[in-house]
């Protein structure tokens, strides 16, 4: 086995072990965190692994650790690994215990499912800085917001926009996770929809010098070409000097700064917040 | 006395054997601008210029530039980037690739002469990937850093051991990724590990068998000059690296080195003061290792701003005098200009988007106004720098300084206040909390769907008299990529999509282009061999080499 990882890429040989691993014991049980465990793991990550695997765990090519440590089941051959690092490979040896490495195991774990951010909701836009009341806010959110013509609310409403309330892990927040929604960062996002839109959600849009307008998600660019997949679902290529204009169209979602008042932009963000059972 | 002996059988073993034995002296090292066929050091020769008289490529002929050889690495880890300058001597090409695969190759035809493979050591630990930046060579051997701490020495004929020094501890986070500096017959070097609590170096090793010479600690302990900017026993794990090649002025004798980042990265609150010479320009002798005088770019850093950007030497007029200057071009986004004889401040001004300071006093002093918090600070520069240790380049012709910039860039710092809350273990990285960036800092994503908010990459020409920008050649993705000037005012660079490009150093025209397939992130070099002119570069896990079809 070792000396199968030394010649094999550290993507190839994570995910081998990953695998492996799960072959080996389809369901053991997994190790339980305490929230100060993952406190620690998290630390440790941001520390120790954050350089090379980014905050989305996806930083080396080939290795997502968010997404493989699902199918990895023995959380004492992961931790192992970490402790070890793979001979051959730029993944170094770690000074850690093994509950060091359990906790940033645990943290992984913790990840599955997370998007992280890069901005930050504190830092970036404007707010009203006013008290919201979430009562107010759910009569703005099915009335004069419409908001549920485009959003889902725990399910109910439409499909056009993000979920406004999608589950929530656990203890993942903090670190190189997003900062936890605020009534701040709702409100920017009401305001100022146009300020992040989620990658899923951006339209990207080229006109040809012949006039012809195409529409889609762009996949990949460089500064002389873009490769997108169109509304119709085909892959298309341009050269952009075959092209007047390309980028990505605002938001369809309007700003509601001049829709609703304040106060009602603080009770709407108010009621987001409730909804998602965050403070 | 020993030393002197040497030198004089070196050369005259030179004068003897003439050109063919592939002597280097450090005469030849230091008139490397008189033999622009080779490219005898890191930057090409001692004042890091990155810039060639070599005029056969020319604007108006560049658009035949033909691949002439590749030459691929046996494998490439996903995080280890190939970013050595390769040294060409008399026809032949020495470079290396991750981890420490030294090749000695034919120049003309990319055949290989001979490799040589170091077993690293299971302890090494590196911060960004298995990287190496390249190779010295003095005499018949060439030299490799490692990043398990250790000094190889190499028969330049053979590629046989000659010596193998191991300058400090890998399991403390020491490696070297440098390419060392040849110096007056000594090599000169420093350890990279800032991220791991090191307290760095720059050390002057004995070319003949790697005894140590001299040592000046980047870091200084308490009762040495600048000693009191650390507080207690900081200084002990202060960081101050040295991993990208420093420059030279032979008739200053004086060399200069940029040094690294503080540790922890992230979180200065265990270390009150300036922290010198972190984020510094340092200017040594090179005989005795003292210090003549500094520059700290980034008093008491926390966003991670190493200051190892190759210092430029050039003499130019400034405000109507003639001046020998160093010029700078910091990950911290601004762009510097020091007197290099006595360290003065000249002038510092921003190439990008900078957030973090807003003036300077006479004496360049900046004014500091931000810092990491515990709800997080937006900062521009991000993280990884509005540039790094990819080379820039001067031309002495435009009169231009050419820096591959991150543009744009930002990042959210945070941090838990109190010392208390980072923790050293040896081994361990000790830095704080990592910032966000909105890209994978080391390789690029595999593919680019960023919005233009997240910033771009460019290749900036600065007017140094000023510090304001000429033009610029924008990317939609990063570089990591080095610059290359020649005489003929062509400037060569690349970037994380994959294209390698010449542009028009005048007005950054955009000339030729070729797509390689993988990210530039080395320093371009050129030469000549059998009268025919080379561009080299690395990017993804080869070297390409092109020449007039």
């Amino acid at each position: 086995m070792t000396r199968h990882l030394l010649v094999i890429t550290p993507a190839l040989a994570l995910t081998t072990v990953l695998a492996l691993t799960a072959r080996v014991a389809p369901l053991a049980a997994q190790h339980s965190y305490t929230p100060q465990q993952l406190d620690e793991g998290r630390r440790l990550y941001d520390t120790n692994c954050g350089r090379c695997h980014n905050n989305d765990g996806a930083g080396v090519t080939g290795i997502e650790l968010f997404k493989q440590i699902r199918r990895a089941n023995t959380d004492d051959d992961v931790a192992k690994l970490i402790q070890q690092g793979i001979p051959g490979t730029s993944m170094p040896p770690h000074a850690f215990t093994t509950p060091q490495a359990l906790a940033v195991v645990g943290y992984m774990r913790s990840m599955v499912g997370v998007t992280p951010g890069t901005r930050s909701a504190t830092t970036t836009g404007r707010s009203t800085g006013l008290t919201g009341n979430p009562a107010r806010g759910k009569t703005v959110y099915d009335g004069k917001g419409a908001c549920a013509t485009c959003h889902a609310l725990k399910g109910a409403g439409g499909k056009t926009g993000p979920d406004l309330a999608p589950a929530l892990v656990a203890g993942a927040f903090g670190g190189f996770a997003p900062p936890p929604p605020t009534q701040a960062s709702f409100e920017v996002s009401i305001l100022d929809p146009d300020a992040d839109v989620g990658v899923a959600y951006r339209v990207f849009q080229v006109v040809t010098k012949q006039g012809q307008t195409i529409r889609g998600t762009l996949l990949n660019q460089d500064t002389f070409t873009i490769q997108l997949r169109d509304q119709a679902g085909e892959l298309r290529a341009f050269q952009k000097a075959d092209l007047t204009s390309s980028g990505f169209l605002p938001s369809p979602m309007p700003s509601y700064a001049t829709r609703l008042t304040p106060q009602e932009v603080a009770d709407l963000a108010a009621y987001l917040l409730s909804a998602r059972g965050q403070r | 006395m020993k030393r002197t002996l040497l030198s004089i059988a070196v050369l005259s073993i030179a004068i003897s054997l003439g050109a063919q034995t592939r002597t280097v002296t450090s005469d030849r090292l230091v008139k490397a601008t008189s033999e622009p066929q080779n490219w005898l050091t890191y930057s090409g020769n001692y004042n890091g210029q990155r810039y060639s008289t070599l005029d056969q490529i020319t604007a108006a002929n560049v658009k035949n530039l033909d691949l002439q050889w590749v030459f691929q690495v046996r494998s490439l880890g996903a995080n280890d980037k190939f970013e050595a300058s390769p040294i060409v001597v008399d026809g032949v090409m020495y470079t290396v690739s991750p981890p420490n695969d030294v090749v000695a190759l034919d120049a003309v035809s990319g055949r290989v002469f001979w490799r040589y493979n170091h077993p690293v050591a299971p302890a090494a630990r590196v911060c960004c990937g298995r990287v190496n930046r390249g190779l010295a060579m003095l005499g018949d051997r060439v030299f490799m850093g490692t990043i398990d701490g250790r000094m190889v020495a190499l028969n330049a004929k053979t590629g046989a051991v000659e010596w193998n020094v191991q300058v400090d501890r890998p399991e403390a986070g020491y490696s070297i990724t440098v390419a060392p500096l040849v110096v007056r017959d000594k090599l000169i070097l420093g350890p990279a590990g800032g991220e791991y609590g090191i307290r760095g170096y720059i050390v002057a090793l004995d070319p003949k068998d790697g005894h140590e010479i001299w040592r000046f600690h980047t870091v200084p302990e308490p009762g040495q000059p600048g000693g009191d900017t650390w507080a207690g026993s900081s200084w002990q794990r202060g960081g101050g690296p040295i991993w990208t090649t420093g420059s030279y002025d032979p008739d200053l004798n004086l060399m200069y080195w940029g040094v690294g980042n503080p540790g922890p990265d992230w979180n200065g609150d265990g270390r009150p003061g300036d922290n010198l010479y972190t984020d510094s320009v340092v200017a040594l002798d090179p005989d005795t290792g003292a210090l003549k005088w500094h520059y700290q770019y980034t008093p008491h850093d926390e966003f991670d701003y190493d200051s190892t950007q190759v210092p430029v030497l050039a003499d130019i007029q400034f405000r109507g005098q003639n001046r020998k200057v160093l010029m700078q071009a910091n990950r911290n986004g601004v762009f510097y200009v020091l007197d290099r004889a006595n360290g003065q401040f000249l002038l510092a001004k921003p190439f990008t988007r900078v957030s973090w300071v807003d003036t300077w006093d006479a004496k360049g002093r900046p004014n500091k106004i931000q810092e990491p918090t515990q709800d997080g600070t937006l900062v521009y520069p991000n993280n990884q720098g509005a540039t790094n240790w990819y080379s820039p380049s001067f031309s002495p012709r435009t009169g231009l300084f050419y820096i591959p910039i991150w543009a744009d860039t930002f990042s959210t710092y945070r941090k838990t206040p109190g010392a208390e809350t980072v923790r050293y273990t040896e081994g361990q990285q000790f830095t704080g909390t990592f910032p966000t960036l909105a890209m994978p800092p080391l390789v690029p994503a595999p593919t680019n769907d960023r919005r233009p908010s997240d910033g771009y990459g460019a290749i900036t020409a600065v007017d140094p008299k000023t510090g304001d920008k000429k033009w610029e050649f924008k990317m939609t993705d990063f570089t990591d990529s080095g610059v290359l000037t020649t005489s003929s005012d062509l400037l060569f660079a690349g970037g994380r999509e994959g294209y390698f490009f010449a542009l028009d150093a005048k007005s950054g025209t955009l000339l030729w282009k070729s797509m390689v397939g993988g990210q530039v992130a080395s320093g371009p070099i050129t030469y000549m061999a059998n009268g025919k002119q080379y561009v080299a570069v690395s990017a993804g896990n080869n070297t390409f080499v092109y020449a007039l079809r």
